[in-house]
């Protein structure tokens, strides 16, 4: 029942939410901003709120998508739906070389993979800097008018053409995910969460279900990287750093849940306090980390119950060591 | 699903040789040879530290043996893991409950069901609702095992006697050819013994249960055949009568009576 | 003389120190089964106190080398006590979370305090210039920080496997509930282990700021580094992180001679190849 009536607000908070966004903020960029984040958390929380496993990777995707999307418009000189596939696709597929390994391991193990392998790809885009542009970053990442047929063009060079294209995609890739979730599949996501131990036991190959996650997760973080680099016009190290990684995860953590208003809250949230904070006092990440410390140890109930459960859960009885290794 | 009896009568559905663990210098399970004849109700039982969940564990697959083989249906599944076993048609219940707490007992059954539907498990853009089989099982199971105005409620919140139930169902639920019932009256209050015997009874008639218990009562009146095992081997195996009057089991029980 | 004796020399003398990182994070773990993602940041907190205590307080290197784990071991422990110790009986989700968000105020402390620029911590007068003994040169630093090193890795040895205290961890990872009936305090333990951990991160934070100097991200580096020997060399094992220590740190060094491009990345690479083939790790015990 409750959750009925989530989804209908849902469905109609949508255009409403999208629509006001631009207008609260100081301006059309950086309500794109948001929706750009918002994406990214959008494959955050599918793999943390519903598969219950915490990535400090998710920089990986979001720089993979921009330095990919930047590739593909400023040398290849393709067209945005190009680079925003290039972008998706290879996201994909880092997530899939990132789970692979990572998802050979469990708990604690998992999470400590993600970081390394965080590093592991900030090094490499540091290193070959004649792809990425190193510090200087991939410059010169072009915005181009998507071709329409019957020879008009669309035209996204300016801030508000850009918000609403990346506030479609958002709704897209929002009920995309949404469709994906309330599937078998998605269902399967959830138990894994609940009782790991329970869903092999039951029959479900639960290593391929979360290596699934991952490629939807880097699919859409992907593509949220993919559309940050055309919106400033450069792709930098900044994209793939860990700093990235945290900030994704804190803005899902903050937006929590599977809603739209969620995902959207979180990244504003985020984007906001950096924004208004970084004028007057460079060493707001601090507050950051105190703001970590304290969901941890208050865990907030209500708004973010899977959030509550994660943090408050013990370790599952029954738990038999895994013959498969 | 009535089988062809005399064609499966010497076709063990669980057969293992010398199946052995160890952990490190602790020999949990020593050689075992297990036979389990189809559509039996075949009962594992013995003191305490006896090897019995390791046993267990190795026969559904959770743990790999250091020596020895396992053979379900004539197939050996020594190296298969647990997940692929159950698509072979082995379902298991844990000891200790473990269930999908927050989901809801209904969701519990559905998911087990819709475990063993492999493509259509891993469909990700059609509706839940339209795997209507697996909904159309856990609605069936509801029903057998009495739960239907417990549907909507998460199964953690259930009476431990009721969980033990839901255990069980959930092994029912993948529609299997075996069930390893791992001491499922554990914890049970005694008024809910009858109907998990039942229940088991009832199973047996389409299934063969491995089951280990504790509860002497339920072991000696359902079970065709009982292995007693003491310190990792099997000390003795027969019909209940045979093993009431057993020397050597009363020993390992300390005679203390009881298996009267 | 040779190059690649000089980066393998090098190498095991980072290796060491990995080891020191690496050893805290895997009896921490081992024992308390708990994850602490702040423990880069003890390494950074050591090279800063190393600082501050060698050079703004003008007290010299071996006043830093002998106050500042001491130090680090307090903060740790006040650490335990105050904040950690309610994290326990939390998922290891949130244990993640807690002693991230940690690293993150300690990080950002100490930009704060001494800015976003790398400082330079010059080797002590004593260990200055090389050593020279037929064809083979090398600096006397880098010696001592070996030797040292290599004695506390004894040290830790014999504390862990000789002596009760080292028994008493042990068995409390294992039987954790069996060896508080027996007398002993498990949560002095922790402590006292926490607080033992910590300090050897921040040693290696001290021996290691002459060589790579002192910035603020280094917690992060020590930590992912850290992550990569436990993984290569087993959680939980002493000879793990030895030998991943080692491993990590001559592979590094010699290929920033070969290929220094890959220097870095080689070593995550390493880890990903040892989860394919041993995902337990080297030593690792399931």
């Amino acid at each position: 029942m409750r959750d009925t009536a989530l989804r209908a607000a849902d469905l109609l908070a949508a255009p409403i939410l999208l629509a006001v966004l631009p207008f609260v903020l100081p301006s059309y960029d950086q309500a794109t901003e948001v929706i750009v984040f918002a994406i990214a958390v959008l494959g955050c929380n599918l793999l943390l709120g519903y598969t219950g496993l915490l990535s400090f990777g998710q920089g990986i995707f979001f720089g993979v998508g921009a330095y990919a999307a930047g590739y593909a418009g400023s040398q290849l000189g393709l067209g945005l739906p190009a680079m925003l596939a290039a972008g998706a696709l290879l996201g994909m597929a880092a997530a899939l070389f990132v789970g692979a390994f990572a998802i050979r391991q469990r708990g604690v193990y998992f999470v400590m993979l993600t970081l390394a392998f965080a590093q592991l790809f900030y090094f490499l885009a540091y290193t070959y800097r004649d792809v990425t542009g190193g510090d200087n970053g991939m410059t010169d990442v072009p915005r181009p008018p998507i071709a329409l047929p019957g020879g008009a063009a669309l035209d996204l060079g300016s801030a508000p053409a850009f918000y609403v294209f990346c506030a479609a995609l958002f709704l897209l890739a929002f009920f995309g995910l949404r469709r994906v979730i309330d599937s078998p599949f998605g269902s399967t996501l959830v138990a894994i969460r609940e009782n790991e131990t329970r869903a092999a036991a039951v029959g479900y190959s639960v290593r391929g279900f979360k290596l699934a996650a991952f490629a939807f997760s880097g699919l859409l973080t992907g593509l949220a990287g993919a559309l940050h680099a055309p919106f400033l016009g450069i792709a930098t190290l900044t994209t793939i750093d860990v700093t990235m990684s945290q900030a994704i995860l804190i803005m899902t953590l903050i937006g929590g849940g599977g809603t739209l208003a969620g995902s959207l809250a979180g990244a504003l949230f985020y984007v906001v306090l950096s924004s208004w904070l970084s004028a007057f006092w460079p060493r707001w990440p601090m507050l950051i980390g105190f703001l970590l410390v304290a969901i941890s140890l208050c865990a907030p109930g209500g708004l973010w119950g899977w959030l509550q459960n994660a943090l408050l859960s013990r370790r599952q009885p029954g738990e038999v060591r895994d013959a498969a290794g | 699903m009535p089988q062809a009896e005399a064609a499966s009568r010497d076709a063990p559905m669980i057969e293992t040789r010398g199946l052995s663990r160890r952990f490190g210098d602790f020999h949990a399970v020593s050689d075992v040879d297990l036979r389990v004849a189809p559509n039996q109700v075949h009962s594992v039982i013995g003191p305490n530290g006896a090897g019995k969940s390791t046993l267990f564990n190795l026969l559904a697959g959770a743990l790999a043996p250091t020596r020895g083989t396992i053979a379900f249906a004539g197939r050996d599944v020594t190296r298969l893991p647990d997940a692929e076993r159950v698509h072979l048609g082995m379902a298991r219940s844990f000891q200790i409950t473990s269930l999908f707490a927050q989901l809801t007992v209904r969701e519990n059954l559905r998911l087990a069901a819709q475990a063993v539907m492999r493509g259509r498990a891993a469909c990700f853009w059609k509706p839940v609702a339209s795997l209507g089989e697996a909904a159309d099982i856990a609605d069936g199971l509801l029903a057998r095992l009495g739960m239907q105005r417990l549907a909507g409620l998460p199964a953690g919140t259930l009476a431990h006697g009721q969980q033990r139930m839901l255990e069980v169902g959930m092994c029912l639920a993948a529609r299997p050819r075996l069930l390893l019932l791992d001491e499922p009256t554990s914890g049970m209050g005694v008024d809910d013994l009858p109907m998990m015997r039942e229940l088991i009874r009832d199973a047996a008639r389409d299934h063969t249960v491995v089951l280990i218990e504790h509860n002497m009562g339920i072991v000696l009146t359902i079970s065709d055949r009982i292995t007693v095992m003491a310190q990792g081997r099997v000390l003795a195996e027969g019909t209940a009568d045979q093993i009431r009057g057993h020397p050597d089991v009363q020993r390992a029980y300390l005679g203390t009576g009881a298996l009267s | 003389m040779s190059l690649y004796l000089l980066q393998i020399f090098n190498g095991v003398g980072i290796g060491m120190l990995y080891f020191l990182i690496a050893v805290g994070l895997s009896i921490i773990f081992g024992l308390l089964r708990f994850v602490n993602f702040a423990h880069g940041a003890f390494f950074m907190v050591g090279a800063y106190l190393a600082y501050a205590v060698s050079v703004s307080l003008g007290m010299g290197f071996w006043s830093a080398l002998a106050a500042v784990p001491a130090l680090v071991f307090v903060l740790a422990v006040a650490l335990e006590r105050v904040l950690l110790r309610r994290a326990y009986r939390l998922s290891h989700m949130a244990q993640i979370l807690l002693t991230f968000g940690l690293s993150m105020i300690l990080q950002e402390l100490a930009i704060v305090i001494w800015g976003t620029d790398g400082l330079h911590m010059p080797t002590p007068d004593a260990l200055g210039g090389v050593v020279e003994w037929g064809g083979f040169i090398y600096p006397k630093y880098r010696l001592f920080v070996m030797a040292f090193t290599a004695a506390l890795a004894g040290l830790l040895w014999w504390l862990l496997e000789g002596t009760r205290l080292g028994a008493v961890v042990r068995a409390g990872s294992e039987f954790g509930d069996m060896t508080a009936l027996l007398g002993h305090d498990i949560p002095r333990v922790f402590m006292l282990v926490f607080g033992l951990g910590a300090a050897l991160a921040a040693l290696a934070g001290v021996l290691a700021a002459p060589i790579r100097g002192v910035e603020p991200f280094m917690g992060l580096d020590g930590l992912s580094i850290a992550f990569v020997v436990v993984v290569i060399g087993g959680m939980g094992s002493f000879a793990g992180a030895l030998v991943g220590g080692l491993l990590v740190g001559v592979l590094q060094s010699v290929l920033s001679s070969v290929w220094p491009e890959m220097a870095r990345p080689v070593i995550y690479l390493c880890m990903a190849l040892v989860l394919l083939t041993r995902p337990y790790g080297l030593f690792g015990r399931g």
